[in-house]
This record gives structure tokens, C-alpha cells and sequence, in this order.
């Protein structure tokens, strides 16, 4: 029976990882630590993977990596720093054209709250329901903070800022 | 947002990434792990919580004879009749006195008893007088008090001791029962919120005599009771009190003013007067 659990487990591992690391890196901008968060929130989901209905695993998931984000945040243990306006270079000098590092900075300037329901809505392409359910709030705070979180984006991220 | 906005924040999602370092195993073996400390976790509140739900249910079990806190000699000089054969009563809790006379008993809940007493009677004045008598002759270096019918619906009389220690008092009722006198003392036999059964004797006209550990009597006083079971289906009660016979304005004086042996005489007495 164990077999059979890691067997099933082993698929959605292989089938998701790289999707929600991408969700975390999303969310933090940084891949060393969205690797950690990725795998901590799998280790979570295989330790209850027997109470976790297939259908909803996707769901459980979402939650768990955003939760964990969170914490992270809240923990003080932030990696970033919040900009005030967009930088002149490249973050991280990764490899993204230069108006996806101008976007990309711009996210990391958006509060980490506002940034996780951007990331659900616009990244993961998630409803409002589904962002609602994924951070245990109702639809309208999940509407609200994306209002403020677009705020912040655009402020940081002008059209002019937008052309490449 | 526009189509713009969103197709440049879905775009985040497709970046070229570096390789990932976390392979299956390392979930598995970090996962496993979890459910092991989880499940030990399990397993340990379980054990606390039985362990908490023994020791709550030993500490109200714990027989009278365990409880270390009684205050010893409370009854003065005891009566060597053995205890009636029994079973102890389990659940013995602490009972105590403050102020100037600190006391601890053991005490356990009130039984459950049947209506035994089947009349009330009056106490004849032969026997009170022969008690007090009594009383006079070997309760040494007291003023002993005349008897008082202090509730005449009931006949309770009453009378005052008064020695070095205070005033306290000693009551006299009779009631009748309508079984022997053996089946009645069972029955009777937890009613002063006593543990341990009462210290029995059966005297040769087959009356049943019977002394009762010290009790609490209201909040802060003590009191000895006896009860005297004649085979004619009378039954005449004895209570020594720690405080004078009227209760309002009378002191605790913190000591019974007989000990369990004169109440034990008393009994005796009351059986030999008939």
C-alpha cells in the first residue's frame, strides 16, 4: 500500500515540480530559495498524502506554497528588498529579456500579500475563487488586494518602462 | 488589467530556469521522516493524555487509609471494638478546618441511604438523666450542662461540657427502625461521610452499637457520632460536637469534649438503662 502511495505520489512529483518552482520564483524572485519551497511544500503534501483527494491536490498544493512563502516573509527572513522604483539592471543578472527583468523587479516591489494573489491570478492563472481558496480568504479580499497589488505594479512598472 | 499586463506576467512563468537539485528521493526520505515524527507525536499525546486521565482517576480513588493529611487523635482515647466487616468506601478527599484549630479529615461522598428511621421517638428521662450521670462521673475536670430540648419537633436534646478547651456538647435523639438491629447498622453505616466502616459492637441482648470516625459538622466544627441500635426497634443517636449545643453565637473550641471511648461508655449506657 505504501508502494502504491509513493508510486501515485512519484507522478504528481514528476508531473508539478517544476511548475510550482517556477510559482515560487514567481513569488520571490530568487530560484535557490523557490527550490526550497517548492520541496518543502511537496515533503508536506507526500506527509499527508494519504488524507489528500487527487482532484484537490493541486489545490492543497497552491495553498501549502504560498503559505509557505508567506512565512517566510513574515518570519523576516525576506531575501529581497522592496524597490521603490525600477532598477537599471537585470536582478540576479538573470538570463529574461530586459523587459521581463523590468517586470520582474516591479513584482518584487509589490507587498508580499498583493504579490501572492498577482502570482496566483496573472502567473498561474488561477480564479478568484481558486486564489480565495489557496489563501483561505473570501473572493472580495482577493479582489481588493489585487486592485491595491496592480497599484503597486503599475506604478513601478510605467508603459513607458514596458518597450524594449 | 490588460491582455499586455497579463500575457508579460504569464511570461514570469516560462523563464529559462536553472536545473532543479531536488529529485524524488529526497521528498520521499524528508516526507517519511514527517509522518514518523508526526505519528511519535501522536503516540506521546496519547500517552500524556492517558497518563493524566490514571493519575486523575487514582488521585480520587485513593483509599482513606492512603491519605496521609488526617489529622491523627481527633477522637481522643479509642474504643477497641473492631470495625464492622464492611467494605471501605474509595474516594476520599481532604476535608479541612482553618483558623485557630486547623483539622484535616478524610471524608468520602454522602451514601445513599434508605429510610431506615421509621418514627421519631421521645428520649426518656431515666436515660437522660442515667446518661449524664454518667457523664459526671468520669468526664474529669468538666462543668457538665443540663439537658436542653433544643428541637422539640425532633426531641434533640442537647446538653453543654465545658473544660479547659471551651464549651462543646453532646447530643441525645432516639428514632425508631422497623428491621434487627444488624440489617439497620449496615444500612447506616457510611452516613457521617466516613470511609471506613464504623467500630461495632454487639452487645449479649443483640442491640448493635456503633461509633463513627470524626466528621465534619457544618464548615468548621468536628463531631463524634454513635448510634445505638435496641432490638425492641429503637434507635438512640449520640453526637459529640466541637462547640456548644446551640449553634448561633457558640465558638468552635477546635476539640471533641469526649473521646471516642466515653462516647463508646455512653452507648453502653444507654443500652444497660434500657
Amino acid at each position: 500500500m505504501a508502494r502504491a502511495r509513493d508510486t501515485e505520489f512519484a507522478e504528481f512529483f514528476s508531473a508539478r515540480f517544476d511548475t510550482y518552482r517556477r510559482i515560487a520564483h514567481a513569488l520571490c524572485g530568487d530560484w535557490a530559495e523557490a527550490e526550497e519551497i517548492a520541496q518543502e511544500s511537496f515533503v508536506k503534501v507526500y506527509a499527508r498524502w494519504s488524507k489528500i483527494r487527487r482532484e484537490t491536490a493541486d489545490a492543497y498544493l497552491r495553498t501549502v506554497v504560498t503559505r509557505a512563502f508567506l512565512d517566510t516573509r513574515r518570519r523576516g527572513r525576506a531575501r529581497e528588498h522592496s524597490v521603490p522604483e525600477v532598477p537599471d539592471t537585470a536582478v540576479d543578472g538573470e538570463s529574461d529579456v530586459p523587459e521581463q527583468q523590468v517586470l520582474r523587479a516591479a513584482l518584487l516591489g509589490v507587498p508580499p500579500g498583493q504579490r501572492a494573489v498577482l502570482v496566483l491570478r496573472f502567473v498561474a492563472d488561477l480564479s478568484v475563487d481558486d486564489v480565495a481558496s489557496a489563501l483561505g480568504c473570501s473572493p472580495g479580499t482577493v479582489k481588493s488586494q489585487t486592485a491595491r497589488g496592480l497599484v503597486a505594479l503599475r506604478a513601478a512598472y510605467p508603459a513607458s518602462a514596458r518597450s524594449v | 488589467m490588460s491582455a499586455d499586463e497579463q500575457q508579460a506576467l504569464r511570461a514570469l512563468i516560462e523563464v529559462p530556469a536553472p536545473a532543479p537539485t531536488t529529485t524524488l528521493e529526497v521528498v520521499l526520505r524528508r516526507g517519511r521522516a514527517r509522518v514518523r515524527v508526526r505519528q511519535a507525536g501522536s503516540v506521546l499525546a496519547v500517552v500524556v493524555v492517558v497518563g493524566l486521565l490514571g493519575a486523575l482517576v487514582a488521585w480520587i480513588q485513593v483509599p482513606a487509609h492512603r491519605l496521609p493529611a488526617a489529622t491523627p487523635h481527633l477522637a481522643g482515647e479509642e474504643v477497641g471494638w473492631p470495625r464492622a466487616a464492611l467494605p471501605a468506601k474509595t474516594g476520599a478527599t481532604p476535608w479541612q478546618r482553618v483558623g485557630p484549630h486547623p483539622a484535616t479529615l478524610s471524608v468520602c461522598p454522602s451514601s445513599q441511604v434508605g429510610a431506615v428511621p421509621t418514627g421519631i421517638g421521645d428520649t426518656a428521662e431515666a436515660t437522660l438523666q442515667s446518661v449524664r450521670d454518667l457523664l459526671v462521673a468520669t468526664v474529669r475536670d468538666a462543668r457538665i450542662g443540663y439537658w436542653t430540648d433544643l428541637d422539640p419537633a425532633v426531641h434533640r436534646y442537647s446538653l453543654d461540657i465545658t473544660d479547659a478547651d471551651g464549651v462543646g456538647s453532646v447530643d441525645l435523639m432516639t428514632s425508631a427502625y422497623s428491621t434487627d438491629p444488624g440489617t439497620a447498622a449496615d444500612t447506616l453505616a457510611f452516613t457521617e461521610r466516613n470511609c471506613l466502616p464504623p467500630k461495632r459492637a454487639v452487645l449479649t441482648d443483640s442491640s448493635v452499637a456503633q461509633v463513627y470516625p470524626v466528621a465534619p459538622d457544618g464548615d468548621q466544627s468536628i463531631r463524634l457520632t454513635a448510634r445505638l441500635f435496641r432490638p425492641d426497634g429503637r434507635m438512640l443517636v449520640v453526637v459529640v460536637r466541637s462547640r456548644a449545643g446551640v449553634p448561633f453565637g457558640s465558638w468552635d473550641r477546635g476539640t471533641l469534649p469526649l473521646s471516642e471511648q466515653q462516647l463508646a461508655q455512653t452507648a453502653l449506657r444507654l443500652a444497660a438503662v434500657g
